[in-house]
């Protein structure tokens, strides 16, 4: 189950419990009792358990690199069965550049595996020689190894320490994982000076806290010039040394018995789902001096990306467009998407997300390639080069996660495109997809991007508009010995792009070869495709025909290509929340003549809803004369649905799956 | 020649402003270029073995990429370990008007570990090329240099489908004691000429036509299956990483690894003793083998580890005992050590993995191999033994192993055997349902299913007695090929640990939506427990042969209950067919007002087949198919 951040994050800061200070988990305090645990009490199916974690965060002064801080790390396993033992095999990946020289260091790795042995506690350690350390790539190493003397009912634990320079965001503490763990502690020490926006974020789980002052003095090397001390430009100046005492802040936070994170079909964002803690640095304030502020409200981030030389900086480079926009005529619309298709045309995407460039604008141009950043500031430079209102949207893709809706943070965006405004219409435009004007492609389809705007930015609905059009028109005669179909299928947005992109992928032949596919059991004989008219809608028609075993017996499904004909929600429950990129709208009207002498039974007309309109299914189905006319409708309009809204959705589509297999029987009248 | 080349008249008025070009414009024949997606303009691979100590590989290529579809050539990925260094490296990239767009050295490579394992030597020299704007030609260049004479690149001039090729070249030249060896398809001989003590190879193919790739081609080398031109080449005597060999018979390939495993068994009589008692007094042989098997699964774990000799060399078998962990390798000698020790003679086993795994040329004996199994023989038969594995029955091959060439080492030398082949009549999956149909179309049914032989595999049925209830019960919701439905009881028949093991599992399930019901009658595709839709015969004709390589059969039982005051207005015809290919057999029996039973058998025999008789293959698949997707229907007189 997921809350929204916002509570889980005021709820962290309501759980006051007392914990109790002396920690269970001691590096080599292994208990008897942990050796002969048979399984897991609160999850017993497992394979293995975290018995417990612990974390220790604290900031030390470096004479060189000034502030770090170290975080000593210690995880006790249990292996309760065979397949448990892969547990045994164990890798730490830390970031650690090639080149530059912020990094982080791991240092002080000591692993042991204990197995009781006739009643006894065996102990049996990690030789240094079997610590295997690898550059992963140009940024990435690792430690890897492998515990040794594993059996089932061992008890694994290893310690270290990470010692790392980036404090304006320290590590991410999860209390949760994919093993259920038993405890989960973590105890940070963050020196006064340093203000840190701190978020309880993923499932929700319960975590006691307690939080006391300490005394901490830390000698600092510092530059007598300079305003402040610290990380920020260090180096200028005469060199000073002193003594920094700090009331610094400690809490202490312990998780019990949590369950293992469910890895379920249709999850969009699996990065949100894990329980875990992370940090953010707010601001600085030093002795005697005001506070500096590092990270904060959306509306310093708006500024500050607004200021930013990679990003704001880069929405007036529009000089590259001057002479295409003098060659631009018709409405402002007309213009807008005219600059776009241009842009699109001449742009080839290198495949990296980011919402930063360092070269939109003319050198972008030139370049003739470039990051999503790197297009679409320069699309947005050219519209205001051509005088049309345009703001960029950052926001983070598909898979990437959700954004912070309090906490902004530039590490949660990966992605910007334009917003185009006219007459108070609002057009989105991506030119690093091939996408048509207006429309986004699916992977930037995630919750609500952020409107950059001076004076004042705001969260707009990436999803607004987001649908699937579809209207299939079907003739169906029946003749002497067989039934004859014409079919006009007509898509609009999402699949309508797909349909055309299909089609000039694949060929006219494979495409024929793929409609008459999804018309199973039914001969083709004709078949046209409508040339593509804005790519957004694509068209084709199709006659098919079926042999009539019985010709004074026939069931005819008169629903089929374009609606669900199976439910894809088939899990009775579910735990995460139900991500559907767009909305659909798809209408099938279907007339059926028939001969003399038939006499039909028909499916009964039929409504389905919804609650809170979320979505409707209408069959509607009647006979005049020879002819019975249907039309059925599928509306959703949600697009986001709870566990708890969950039920109702798998039975929406149970009863609409059925209904569209529902049958019409024609028999012949003697 | 028609050569007209749609790009050399895009040229057109520009000849005289591309002063800066600095490779020739390109030109490529239609008959090369159409319905590729990429066109290798030009491929040399020049191998160079200088000593039995050192050897070196300069390759150069020019590939045009048309489109998208040829993003597979934007990623360059350079093997190196300690035996293999990479010299140098150019990627330079041109317009096809022969202007240069972009270049690339070593630097610019990304280092990157090959990293699946635990731990490896291996690493890639990687770049990925991002330019999108097609079409445009890529230009390769690079040297490695290695520590020894083992490795011979084989020439594959048109490795991927809907590429042309206009010219690939291969050279070799060796100054060795004994030649190596070489295996051609769809290839002339080479020219050979002799220099300075060099002897040169050299192979050539210009023009090769686009083609569509098949899937399920026999797995062997033969002309008939393949695309397009191979040629396989192997050392004779070789030096790897100080080590002498010489794999020119499966004999002496054996030795070499003979060689590499002496010494390695360091059990202590400690050690031994813990396994001994585990092993009742006066038991057979084979519940001793099957001890021994047990106490290993029970006892160690499967780790990678991949280092330095090591990547050939088991550990030491009193390594492995201590840390309770290895790779294929290690675990199997450690197996092996075990057996030696209660007398038991055991042979360790080369052998290709998995269940498309490509076979081993008989009388071309190379290294062809990415894993080792255990080979115990019997008075009266062979047992073969899967030491990576905790769960595997004692004996089992299945896909992974079973019906494929295998090299033993036996007596310190290598031998080629077969490994045993699994029958359609051992690879059964048997089922019975009883289910009940409402008249709203809701029914409950209660589903047995037994496998036997491969047929454990089956979605991975298998693997799931490792699983969670939670799991398992997943495994149902995503592989009986029904509509919504709820699990009421389900129970997993265990797996048998022998040779063709059995197992299955009897669940009953509450269906909302298991026949679609209208107004009085109910529509009931009663098969659909079953199928075979995942036989796709998608592909209209084939120009190569297709191999059926693991044969089956399937019977299933349904009866059939429907609500009082129905009776049939539909019933499913009785079919039968037997042809090349296999059997199909489909009988409906009424047993009473409402209640009818189903039967169907199909059996799909092992078999080679040829493009000619594809179409006859296809029509009996399609056919079975169809008759599986048919429904009856039954009429409510009430």
């Amino acid at each position: 189950m997921k809350k929204s951040m916002l509570s889980v994050l005021l709820a962290l800061f309501c759980v006051g419990h007392s914990v109790a200070q002396k920690t269970p988990i001691k590096f080599g305090k292994v208990t008897e009792e942990e050796l002969a645990l048979k399984e897991c009490s609160f999850y017993p199916q497992a394979d293995a358990m975290v018995l417990g974690k612990s974390g220790r965060l604290h900031f030390i002064y470096h004479q060189e690199k000034g502030w770090q801080y170290e975080l000593e790390v210690t995880v006790r396993k249990k292996i309760f069965t065979a397949k448990g033992k892969e547990e045994a095999d164990i890798k730490i990946s830390y970031y650690s550049p090639i080149k530059g020289s912020n990094r982080e260091e791991i240092s002080g790795l000591k692993a042991v595996t204990y197995n009781l042995v006739d009643g006894k506690i065996e102990k049996v350690k990690l030789p240094n020689s079997e610590e295997h350390e690898t550059q992963l790539n140009d940024f990435y190493r690792s430690i890897s190894f492998a515990m040794p003397a594993v059996t089932e009912g061992s008890v694994i634990e290893y310690t270290y320490t990470s010692k790392s320079d980036f404090i304006s965001n320290l590590a991410t503490w999860h209390f949760q994982s994919d093993l259920p763990v038993a405890y989960s502690e973590f105890r940070y020490t963050i020196p006064q000076f340093f203000n840190y926006q701190i978020s309880q974020l993923g499932s929700y789980i319960e975590i006691e806290s307690e939080e006391k002052k300490v005394p901490e003095t830390f000698m600092l090397i510092w530059h007598e010039e300079q305003a402040g001390i610290g990380n920020f430009d260090r180096n200028k100046g005469t060199r000073r040394t002193s003594e920094l005492k700090s009331e610094s802040n400690r809490r202490y936070m312990v998780a019990k018995n949590v369950l293992p994170f469910k890895d379920e079909p249709f999850m969009t964002n699996k990065v949100d789902v894990p329980a875990r803690l992370e940090f953010q640095l707010m601001s600085i304030q030093y002795p005697n001096e005001g506070p500096k502020t590092i990270a904060g409200s959306y509306e310093r981030f708006n500024n500050e990306l607004l200021e930013s030389e990679r990003f704001g900086f880069r929405l007036d480079k529009g000089n590259f467009a001057k002479e295409f926009i003098e060659t631009l005529s018709g409405t402002e619309t007309e213009k807008a998407a005219q600059i776009f298709y241009w842009l699109q045309k001449h742009f080839s995407w290198n495949e990296t997300h980011t919402m930063f460039s360092d070269l939109a604008g003319k050198q972008a141009f030139n370049k003739k390639e470039g990051t999503v950043a790197d297009i679409n500031l320069s699309l947005i430079s050219a519209y205001h080069e051509a005088g049309i209102t345009a703001f960029p949207v950052i926001l983070s893709t598909r898979g990437h996660g959700m954004v912070h809706p309090v906490f902004p943070n530039f590490s949660e965006y990966n992605y910007v495109v334009a917003l185009v405004v006219i007459d108070g219409n609002m057009f989105f435009a991506d030119a690093s997809a091939d996408m048509p004007f207006g429309m986004l492609p699916t992977k930037c389809l995630n919750g609500n991007g952020w409107l950059v705007k001076p004076g004042q930015g705001q969260w707009v609905n990436l999803k607004q508009g987001a649908v699937v059009e579809e209207t299939i028109f079907s003739q169906v005669e029946i003749k002497e010995d067989e039934v004859v179909k014409k079919v006009s299928v007509k898509k609009d947005g999402y699949t309508g792009i797909a349909l055309n992109k299909s089609f000039v992928e694949k060929g006219e032949d494979e495409f024929k070869t793929s409609i008459k596919e999804s018309f199973n059991d039914w001969e083709l004989a004709e078949f046209s495709f409508e040339a593509i008219k804005n790519r957004k809608e694509g068209q084709f028609a199709a006659t098919f025909s079926k042999e009539l075993d019985d010709p004074d017996l026939i069931y005819l499904q008169p629903v089929g290509y374009g609606f669900f004909d199976e439910n894809p929600f088939q899990q009775e429950k579910r735990f995460s929340q139900v991500d559907f990129a767009h909305g659909y709208a798809i209408k099938g009207i279907t007339q059926i003549t028939l001969p003399e002498g038939y006499k039909a039974e028909l499916p009964e007309s039929t409504m389905l809803k919804l609650p809170k309109s979320g979505g409707t299914y209408l069959y509607n189905i009647s006979q005049v004369g020879n002819t019975i006319s249907l039309m059925v409708q599928f509306k959703l309009e949600q697009k986001t649905f709870t566990p708890e809204e969950y039920t109702f959705l798998k039975e929406f589509f149970d009863r609409m799956v059925k209904k569209n297999k529902e049958v019409i029987v024609l028999k012949k009248q003697s | 020649m028609k050569t007209v080349s749609l790009f050399l008249l895009a040229l057109g008025g520009l000849l005289f402003s591309a002063v800066a070009q600095n490779m020739p414009p390109v030109v490529v024949p239609d008959s090369v270029k159409a319905n590729a997606h990429s066109v290798v303009l030009y491929d040399s691979t020049h191998m160079v073995v200088n000593n039995l100590q050192n050897s070196k590989m300069h390759c150069y290529s020019r590939v045009l990429l048309k489109n998208k579809k040829a993003s597979d050539h934007q990623e360059i990925a350079l093997y190196y370990d300690d035996f293999t260094e990479v010299k140098s490296a150019e990627v330079t990239l041109y317009s096809l008007l022969g202007q240069k767009l972009k270049s690339y050295k070593l630097k610019d490579f990304q280092d990157v570990s090959a990293n699946t394992a635990m731990a490896t030597d291996g690493r890639y020299k990687l770049l990925e090329v991002n330019l999108q704007n097609y079409p445009y030609v890529l230009e390769l260049k690079y040297d490695t240099e290695f520590r020894g004479s083992l490795f011979y690149p084989s020439w594959r001039p048109q490795p991927s489908e809907e590429q042309g090729v206009q010219r690939s070249v291969y050279v070799l030249d060796f100054n060795l004691p004994s030649a190596p060896r070489y295996k051609a398809f769809l290839a002339d001989e080479p020219q050979v000429t002799e220099q300075n003590g060099f002897t040169q190879w050299k192979w050539e193919a210009t023009n090769l036509k686009p083609y569509k790739w098949e899937g399920r081609r026999p797995r062997n080398y033969s002309e008939e299956s393949l695309f397009a031109p191979m040629v396989l080449l192997a050392p004779t005597q070789f030096e790897y990483k100080g080590r002498q060999g010489d794999f020119s018979s499966w004999e002496s390939f054996g030795a070499f690894f003979h060689f590499l495993n002496q010494d390695r068994n360091t059990l202590t009589e400690a050690q031994l003793a813990e396994v001994k008692s585990t092993i009742p007094e006066n038991a057979s042989f084979e519940s001793k083998v099957r001890a021994v098997y047990d106490y290993m699964q029970a006892n160690t774990r499967y780790v990678s580890i991949q280092l330095g000799i090591g990547g050939w060399q088991p550990f030491e078998s009193g390594y492995v005992h201590e840390k309770k962990y290895g790779d294929c390798k290690a675990l199997t000698f450690y197996t092996k050590s075990l057996l030696e020790a209660l007398g038991i003679p055991s042979y360790y086993t080369l052998i290709n993995s998995g269940a498309f795994a490509q076979e081993v040329i008989p009388e071309f004996s190379d290294d062809y191999f990415d894993h080792v199994i255990l080979t115990v023989p019997t008075e009266t038969d062979t047992l073969w033994l899967e030491c990576t594995s905790q769960t595997s029955p004692f004996g089992y091959m299945g896909t992974f192993t079973s019906d494929r060439h295998a090299v033993i080492i036996k007596d310190g030398k290598g031998e080629l055997i077969r490994t045993r082949q699994y029958t359609a009549q051992e690879n059964q999956q048997r089922t019975t349902v009883e289910v009940s149909i409402n008249n709203n179309g809701s029914a409950t049914a209660k589903i047995n299913r037994q496998f036997s032989g491969l047929e454990v595999e089956n979605d991975g049925f298998q693997w799931l007695f490792d699983e969670t209830d939670e799991k398992k019960k997943e495994w149902f919701f995503k592989n009986l090929e029904l509509e919504s439905f709820t699990v009421d009881r389900f129970e997993l028949l265990p797996l048998t640990d022998e040779i063709v093991p059995k197992g299955g599992y009897e669940v009953e399930i509450t269906m909302p939506l298991a026949a679609s019901a209208s107004a009085n009658r109910i529509f009931f595709d009663p098969l659909k427990f079953t199928g075979i839709d995942y036989l796709n015969v998608k592909e209209k004709e084939r120009s190569k042969p297709l191999e059926i390589r693991y044969p089956f059969t399937q019977t299933d039982s349904l009866l059939i209950t429907f609500e009082q005051g129905n009776s049939p207005e539909n019933l499913l015809k009785d079919v039968e067919m037997a042809t090349d290919f296999g059997i199909y057999k489909r009988f409906t029996q009424p047993i009473e007002e409402g209640k009818d039973l189903v039967k169907r058998e199909f059996v799909l025999h092992k078999g080679v087949y040829s493009p000619k008789q594809y179409d006859d293959f296809r029509n009996f698949i399609k056919d079975v198919q169809k008759y599986d997707r048919q429904k009856m229907v039954m009429v409510n007189k009430s």
